[in-house]
């Protein structure tokens, strides 16, 4: 995902001097990685193509702010499109995460059954799991989004996340249970 | 565990039939905004550049005409190569100081009240600091003096370190109280 520090150091060297070719090169490499970060993370195709906005935006007006030393351009980005998504869903207060007891990890046994998946095929269950994805917790969803969603391997997700490939392992982990306890609910409702 | 495995694997697909069910881009009309407002924003940072340039190279034009003034204008005036030349072209006799063009010089000096430097007409005469523009010609005569260049410093004149060592005849133009208001270098010596 991510090129090496020098050639993005000398990539966005040509973006802050004006290279219209090097900015449609990382567009065209990040803008799908970034919309279906923010996508997923909000379940909202405006607020996705808002923040990519914001994104690109802030690489075209402010791209001396990328220090190679923190981490790869793709890093940078996805901080910035991170920190942007979780500002607009507070404001929009889509952010509802289910509660530890709600979700009954800590308390209950994991669902573990076969069916809860197995009518996924369908377009309701698919949109009941998007909603289950949606109510998990930030650092839970974010593992989900990167992990199983985009298909990225530990380090790939932890290097965007700027934690361990152990933590991430981990928190994915968790977040597999959640959502089988959230759709089992889901199901139950139904 | 085997259970919670096979789980996870059918969740796994389920989210990536979710995946691929999402855009998975952002539309491409954002691509042709975010192109627009790229050359828009460079375009608007060349201006900056130009403008910032050409103030600079302005002031450094206007610093270097003020800084140089002095020296070209009585520097080769006041040095002994030029008074030879000098005087055939304004014979002392026939020149007065022009009281409109010592009024335009006072004008001048008004104006830009901290460039103090002495400037010269076009009569060869030098006007000094003390030089007062309400003053009419009638209270003003020329007088011819001998004395050593590095008096003429004492004047406010700008004297060259070659001029200032050897003994002068300048022609002053003085007040009724003596005060000297220009001054004009006619021969030089050893």
């Amino acid at each position: 995902m991510a090129d090496s520090s020098g050639n993005e150091q000398e990539v966005l060297r040509q973006i802050a001097k004006g290279n219209e070719q090097a900015f449609a090169a990382v567009y065209e490499r990040y803008q799908g990685p970034v919309y279906r970060f923010v996508l997923h993370m909000s379940g909202n195709s405006a607020t996705a193509e808002e923040v990519t906005q914001e994104v690109f935006m802030t690489l075209i007006t402010n791209s001396k702010s990328y220090d190679p030393a923190k981490g790869s351009l793709a890093a940078y980005m996805f901080g910035i499109a991170r920190n942007l998504t979780r500002r607009c869903i507070a404001d929009s207060r889509l952010d509802l995460p289910l509660d530890e007891h709600l979700l009954g990890v800590e308390d209950h046994e994991p669902a573990t059954s076969l069916d809860i998946v197995a009518e996924l095929s369908n377009a309701d269950m698919l949109e009941c799991l998007r909603n289950a994805v949606l109510a998990l917790p930030e650092s839970y969803r974010e593992v989900v989004v990167l992990c199983e969603l985009q298909e990225l391997n530990y380090d790939s997700a932890a290097e965007l996340l700027g934690c361990p490939a152990g933590t991430v392992a981990s928190r994915l982990h968790r977040a597999r249970a959640m959502l089988r306890t959230k759709l089992k609910c889901l199901q139950c409702v139904k | 565990m085997r259970e919670i495995n096979q789980s996870d694997s059918k969740l796994s697909e389920a989210l990536r039939r979710m995946a691929a069910a999402s855009d998975n881009s952002a539309p491409a009309a954002l691509g042709d905004i975010l192109m627009h407002r790229f050359r828009k924003h460079h375009a608007r940072r060349r201006q900056i550049r130009f403008s910032a340039v050409a103030v600079a190279a302005a002031a450094a034009l206007v610093a270097v005409i003020v800084s140089t003034k002095p020296a070209t204008v009585i520097g080769p005036q006041m040095s002994p190569q030029n008074i030879a030349g000098r005087q055939a072209a304004a014979p002392i006799r026939s020149l007065q100081p022009s009281p409109a063009s010592l009024g335009k010089r006072a004008h001048a000096r008004q104006r830009h009240k901290s460039h103090r430097a002495p400037t010269a007409d076009f009569n060869g005469f030098l006007a000094l600091n003390s030089y007062d523009p309400g003053m009419t010609t009638g209270q003003l005569q020329i007088v011819r003096l001998e004395l050593p260049g590095a008096d003429l410093r004492l004047v406010g004149a700008p004297v060259s370190e070659d001029l200032a060592r050897r003994r002068v005849l300048a022609d002053f133009v003085v007040g009724q109280d003596g005060t000297p208001y220009a001054v004009r270098l006619v021969t030089s010596s050893n």
